[in-house]
C-alpha cells in the first residue's frame, strides 16, 4: 500500500474526430496526486471532460472509444491499464452522472447487493451491510422497489448506499450532488469528507459548478481547464479562475436584477395578474405499481409572465405537477385548466415546453442548423427569415457549428441545443426540470435568461438556492405529493 | 436502463412459485402447437382470456393484444389464400376468397398467436424479473446465462418505455401555433420516423453504457459469485406443488388421449 493512492502521470486523451465535430485533446500532459485520506473537488465546464477522466480513473475508458490515450495513471502503485475494469472493482468505485445509466436490475436490494455478489461475499455480510447504508442515505423501506421508480435524488442514493456496501478505497463520484435535495447535499458533503479522514479513503467528486456548501469544508479543490487542473492556494484568485469559466454564482446571474434587467421585452417583468395561463384544480395522480407515492393538489396556479420555483425534498411530486402540466401525464381525477377553459392532452404538449432531463430524447436530426429550423419550418417561415433566427438562436445559446451531429455534442451543448429549440417554438409554459443537472451557472444561466424573453410562464424545479433566487417570483414547497406552502420573494 | 413488465399485485397467480411457473410455462406452450381442432385451440386461448381478466383485469387483456393487432389482421387477410380446400364461403367473379377450411385455419392460427402471447404476458406481468431469474438459477442455469437472458428480456420492454418518453418529448416540439406532426400530410408514418430516429440513438448509445455498467459491477471477473437472495418459497407451497401436479396430470392424459385417438 503507498501513500499516494492515485496518480496520473504525463495523461493525454483524444476522442476521434467525426464530420461536423473536429476533435481535440481533452486533457494533455495532465498530472495529479491524490492522497489517502484526501477529498478533492475538481471542477470544471460542462465540455470540460469531467465524465471522461471518471471514466478513465475506473479503467472503462479508453475501451471501446478509439480514443489517442498516452501517459499513465497508477491505483495504489499499479497501473490502471494492467487489470480490467471489473477487477478493480474493490480497489475504485463511481457513481455515473446518470444514474439511469448505471442501474441493471429490477429491486433496489438487488441492485445494491450486485458488486459484493460479484466479489464473492458472504450473503449475511451483504444483507447488513446494505442496511447500514440504506438506513445511511435515507433509502430504507424501498428495497423491493423498481429502481426506475425512485425519483432522481432517490435513485442517486441508492447508487451511494451501493458504493458505501462496495467500500473501495478510491470514490470517484460524477456531479452526484446534483438532483439530490439540499439536506441530501449538505450530509453527503459531511459524510465524504469524515470518509476520506476516519477511513482514509480517497474521494474524488466532480462538479460543473462551485455550491455554496462547498466552502463550509476545507478540502483539496482544483479546476480542469483545457486539459490541465489548475489548483491555487488562494481562494480568492481560485473564486476568480471559477468565476472567469461561470462555474461560480456572482450578481451577473441574478437574471432578474442587474446586467440582464430591461435588456429585452419579457425581461424582468412582474407577472401579470389578469392572466392565469395555467390552473390546476382538485388534482389526484399516482403511479401504477408505486404505492407509496401519490400527488394530491386542490390547486395550484401560474400566471402569464410569472417565474415559479418548485421546492421540496427528492420524491415530493414535484416533476409528476410539472408533467401534468406538460400533459405528458395525465391525473387520475381532478382538472387542468390553460387560460380559464379546460384542456386535453394535444393542446398542453402544444403549449408546454418541458427540459427533459435527458436531451437525447428530443433531438433526431443529423444536424444542429436542421434541428433549429424544425420548428420554424412547422410555423411556416420562409427559409430567410429562419436562417437568421437560427443564428440568432446559435449565439444566444453559444452553440458551436450549425454543421455539427447533436449526438456528438457534449452534454451541456446538448442542453443548450434543447433550450434553443424551446426558444424558437411558442409557447405559454415553460418548465426546466433539473436542467441545471451537469450545467454551469453561467451555462444554466444561459437557457433561463433567453427563455424569460418570451415573457411566459416558467417553471423552474432545482434543488440549489442560488438558481432558485436566479430569477423566481414565487416559490411553491411540496411535501409527500402535497404542496405545503409558498412564498414571494 | 431497465425496464420490465411486471407489475406487483396481490393475486394468486403473483404468489405462484416462479420455479413452478418456469416448469408450467414450456408445457402450457407445447399444447398451442398440438395438432388440435379449432375448438380445442379457441377454447385453451379462452382460458388464458378469462385467466388475464380474472387476475389482472380487463384492460390488461386488451395489452397484449394491441400489440400483435396489426399481425393478427395479416394473418386474417393472408391465411385463406394458402388454405383453398372445403367448402366455399366467399367468393366473388368465380374466384374463392374464403373457404370454411380457410375460415378454420385462420381461426386457429389467431388463437394461437393470441393465447401464446397472453401466456407469456400473464408470466412476466405475474412474475419479477429478479425472480424469474433466481428460479433459472435454480434449475441451474449458469450466472452469465441468466444475465444475457435477463438484459434480453428487459431490452424490449425498455426500448417500448423509451418509445413512449421519446414519442411524449417530440410531442412538446410544436409551437403554439404550428400543425402537429401527426396532422401534417405526411401523415402518421412520417409523424413516426423522428421518434424511431431517436430510440434508435438512444438504443445504440445504451450499448457502451450498459457494457460499462455491468464491468463496473463486477462482471466478468473469474472468482465465483455469491447469492445475496434465495428465493423464499410461498407459505402455501405444497397446495401450489398439488395444483401444478394436478395440471401437470391432465395436461398428460390430454396428451395420451390425443396421441391414441
Amino acid at each position: 500500500m503507498t501513500d499516494n493512492l492515485l496518480e496520473i502521470r504525463n495523461y493525454s486523451f483524444q476522442f476521434p474526430s467525426y464530420p461536423g465535430l473536429e476533435s481535440r485533446p481533452l486533457f494533455s500532459s495532465l498530472d495529479f496526486t491524490l492522497k489517502r485520506g484526501e477529498l478533492c473537488i475538481i471542477l470544471g465546464a460542462p465540455e470540460s471532460g469531467k465524465t471522461t477522466l471518471a471514466r478513465c480513473l475506473t479503467a472503462v475508458y479508453p475501451g471501446m472509444t478509439r480514443a489517442e490515450v498516452s501517459g499513465s495513471i497508477l491505483l495504489d502503485g499499479q497501473a490502471l491499464q494492467t487489470r480490467s475494469a471489473c477487477d478493480w472493482i474493490e480497489t475504485v468505485g463511481t457513481v455515473f452522472q446518470d444514474p439511469e445509466e448505471q442501474i441493471i436490475t429490477t429491486r433496489c436490494d438487488d441492485e445494491a447487493a450486485m458488486v459484493l455478489e460479484s466479489i464473492g461475499r458472504e450473503a449475511g455480510d451483504i444483507r447488513k451491510k446494505r442496511a447500514c447504508a440504506f438506513s445511511r442515505f435515507s433509502i430504507e423501506g424501498k428495497e423491493e422497489r423498481d429502481p426506475l421508480s425512485l425519483s432522481g435524488g432517490e435513485k442517486k442514493r441508492l447508487l451511494l448506499a451501493a458504493l458505501e456496501m462496495q467500500n473501495p478505497d478510491l470514490w470517484i463520484l460524477d456531479e452526484t450532488l446534483d438532483e439530490l435535495d439540499r439536506e441530501g447535499q449538505e450530509f453527503l458533503l459531511t459524510y465524504l469528507v469524515s470518509l476520506a479522514a476516519e477511513q482514509q479513503k480517497g474521494v474524488i467528486l466532480f462538479a460543473s459548478k462551485y455550491r455554496d456548501i462547498f466552502d463550509s469544508v476545507r478540502v483539496r479543490k482544483a479546476l480542469l481547464r483545457e486539459g490541465h487542473l489548475h489548483e491555487e492556494e488562494d481562494a480568492g484568485t481560485f473564486r476568480d479562475l471559477l468565476a472567469g469559466e461561470g462555474l461560480i454564482h456572482t450578481d451577473r446571474e441574478t437574471l432578474s436584477s442587474g446586467k440582464y434587467a430591461g435588456e429585452h421585452p419579457g425581461d424582468n417583468t412582474e407577472p401579470n395578474d389578469q392572466v392565469g395561463v395555467y390552473e390546476l384544480r382538485d388534482i389526484s395522480f399516482s403511479y401504477p405499481g408505486k404505492g407509496d407515492f401519490s400527488l394530491h393538489l386542490d390547486s395550484f396556479s401560474i400566471k402569464e409572465g410569472e417565474i415559479v420555483v418548485l421546492a421540496g425534498p427528492n420524491g415530493c411530486g414535484k416533476s409528476t405537477l410539472a408533467r401534468i402540466l406538460c400533459g405528458l401525464l395525465t391525473p387520475d381525477k381532478g382538472e387542468v385548466l390553460l387560460k380559464g377553459s379546460p384542456a386535453v392532452k394535444e393542446e398542453l404538449n402544444r403549449n408546454g415546453a418541458y427540459l427533459f432531463q435527458n436531451p437525447d430524447y428530443q433531438l433526431f436530426l443529423p444536424t444542429v442548423e436542421e434541428e433549429l429550423a424544425l420548428g420554424l419550418k412547422h410555423r411556416g417561415l420562409k427559409k430567410s427569415e429562419q436562417k437568421g433566427r437560427i443564428a440568432d438562436a446559435m449565439d444566444l445559446f453559444n452553440l458551436p457549428s450549425g454543421e455539427a451531429p447533436p449526438a456528438l455534442l457534449s452534454f451541456g451543448a446538448r442542453k443548450r441545443l434543447q433550450g434553443a429549440i424551446y426558444y424558437l417554438l411558442e409557447k405559454n409554459l415553460y418548465i426546466l426540470d433539473e436542467a441545471d443537472s451537469g450545467l454551469s451557472f453561467s451555462d444554466y444561466g444561459c437557457i433561463v435568461r433567453e427563455l424569460m424573453r418570451k415573457g411566459t410562464a416558467m417553471i423552474i424545479i432545482s434543488h440549489d438556492p442560488k438558481v432558485q433566487q436566479m430569477a423566481a417570483h414565487r416559490v411553491v414547497e411540496m411535501k409527500n405529493g402535497r404542496i405545503i406552502g409558498e412564498k414571494r420573494l | 436502463m431497465i425496464d420490465t413488465l411486471y407489475r406487483d399485485a396481490p393475486s394468486a397467480l403473483h404468489r405462484y412459485d416462479s420455479r413452478l411457473k418456469l416448469f408450467l410455462l414450456p408445457l402450457l406452450l407445447i399444447i398451442f402447437f398440438l395438432p388440435l381442432g379449432t375448438a380445442a385451440v379457441c377454447a385453451y386461448t379462452l382460458t388464458f382470456i378469462l385467466l388475464t381478466m380474472a387476475v389482472l383485469g380487463f384492460r390488461e387483456v386488451l395489452m397484449p393484444l394491441k400489440a400483435i393487432f396489426p399481425l393478427l389482421i395479416l394473418i386474417t387477410i393472408l391465411t385463406p389464400f394458402f388454405h383453398r380446400a372445403g367448402e366455399p364461403l366467399l367468393e366473388t367473379g368465380g374466384i374463392v376468397l374464403l373457404t370454411d377450411e380457410g375460415a378454420a385455419e385462420t381461426l386457429v392460427y389467431i388463437a394461437r398467436f393470441s393465447g401464446i402471447s397472453l401466456l407469456f404476458f400473464l408470466f412476466f406481468r405475474t412474475t419479477a424479473m429478479e425472480n424469474i431469474l433466481l428460479g433459472l438459477s435454480w434449475y441451474r442455469l449458469p450466472y452469465n446465462m441468466t444475465l444475457v437472458i435477463s438484459i434480453a428480456l428487459r431490452y424490449i420492454p425498455h426500448l417500448a418505455g423509451l418509445y413512449g418518453q421519446i414519442k411524449a418529448a417530440h410531442a412538446l416540439r410544436c409551437g403554439i401555433n404550428d400543425e402537429l406532426p401527426c396532422r401534417r400530410k405526411r401523415g402518421r408514418i412520417g409523424g413516426l420516423f423522428p421518434i424511431l430516429v431517436s430510440l434508435v440513438i438512444q438504443s445504440v448509445k445504451t450499448i457502451p453504457t450498459l457494457t460499462m455498467a455491468l464491468e463496473l459491477k463486477g462482471i466478468g471477473r473469474s472468482n465465483p459469485r455469491s447469492r445475496c437472495r434465495r428465493l423464499e418459497s410461498p407459505a402455501n407451497i405444497r397446495m401450489q406443488l398439488f395444483f401444478t401436479l394436478v395440471l401437470l396430470v391432465l395436461m398428460l392424459s390430454a396428451l395420451v388421449v390425443f396421441l391414441t385417438n
